[in-house]
């Protein structure tokens, strides 16, 4: 199953992308605050069911309150390799910490 | 590299709100094309090569660099080898080259490209003709490296931090 269509506000969730198919698990909802001590962890978060750039522009501002303005590199969902239900991500540009925060697109999202 | 344009991931990098929107759908389209023109080649190409593109997705992996292996008396072939980090692992790819490797870029100049802890971005294998084969690779420096080859090899193998301490002060 899922997430649902992009019709509410973003949600941000705990995430895992261990998924042999590239695709993302979606976790239990956390704040923006949680989020970011997450991500300063190494673990992975998700920005769910917003609209793709409301997804996006929060993702961006969790991993560069995690790993610093400047430090976060965008990458656009590598479906052709990692799997075809993969999601686009910002990661520091230098690690550590490890992880990603993904977020969703009109077209590809996470799993419930 | 045709699907996985550099340019793209550079203005997508700079994108602010709903103008993301329109680059991912040029994205998405892109690696439609991309899977599309794969699945075309793909009876084509070396068992390896398959087998390599299908089990092994080497995004974010250590670049640890190339290595070329000029044939001493000129009558043989170079042999190229890559090696990655990924995890645990250290994967070696190996081509026999039919040209020599070829560095491009970065293009565009950006912020986004760095030399800090090179990794792998993206690739795209492409068939020249039935016994020509191509391999384009995108780095997190914005260089792209193009191989053109005959044959190919890889292989997995644990490095020493796979290995229990107790086991290496044995």
């Amino acid at each position: 199953m899922t997430s649902p269509a992009a019709t509410g506000k973003p949600v941000i969730c705990a995430a895992s992308a261990a998924a042999p198919d590239g695709a993302v698990y979606r976790g239990p909802v956390c704040s923006l605050l949680q989020a970011i001590r997450l991500r300063r962890a190494g673990k992975d978060v998700v920005v769910c069911d917003g609209k793709l750039f409301e997804n996006r522009d929060l993702a961006k501002q969790i991993e560069e309150a995690a790993v610093g303005v400047g430090n976060v590199m965008e990458h656009a969902a590598h479906t052709r390799t990692a799997g075809p239900n993969a999601l686009p991500h910002y990661q520091p540009v230098r690690r550590p910490p490890d992880g990603h925060t993904f977020f969703e697109t009109l077209s590809q999202k996470a799993i419930l | 590299m045709k699907y996985t344009s550099p340019e793209l991931l550079v203005r997508i990098n700079g994108a602010e709100g709903e103008e993301a929107e329109a680059l991912y759908d040029q994205w998405d389209a892109n690696e439609r094309a991309a899977r599309a023109y794969y699945a075309e080649i793909k009876a084509r190409l070396p068992p390896k090569l398959v087998q390599f593109a299908e089990t092994l997705c080497l995004h974010d992996a250590e670049w640890m660099g190339l290595n070329v292996s000029p044939s001493h008396d000129g009558n043989r072939l170079d042999v190229a080898a890559i090696n990655v980090r990924q995890q645990h692992n250290i994967i070696t790819l190996v081509y026999d080259l039919l040209e020599e490797p070829r560095w491009s870029g970065p293009e565009p100049a950006s912020r986004i490209w760095s030399e800090e802890q090179v990794i792998w971005l993206y690739d795209e294998i492409g068939l020249l003709n039935d016994t020509t084969f191509t391999h384009e690779i995108l780095l997190s420096n914005g260089k792209v490296l193009r191989l053109v080859f005959f044959q190919f090899n890889f292989s997995v193998s644990g490095t020493l931090s796979n290995i229990p301490r107790s086991a290496l002060s044995a």
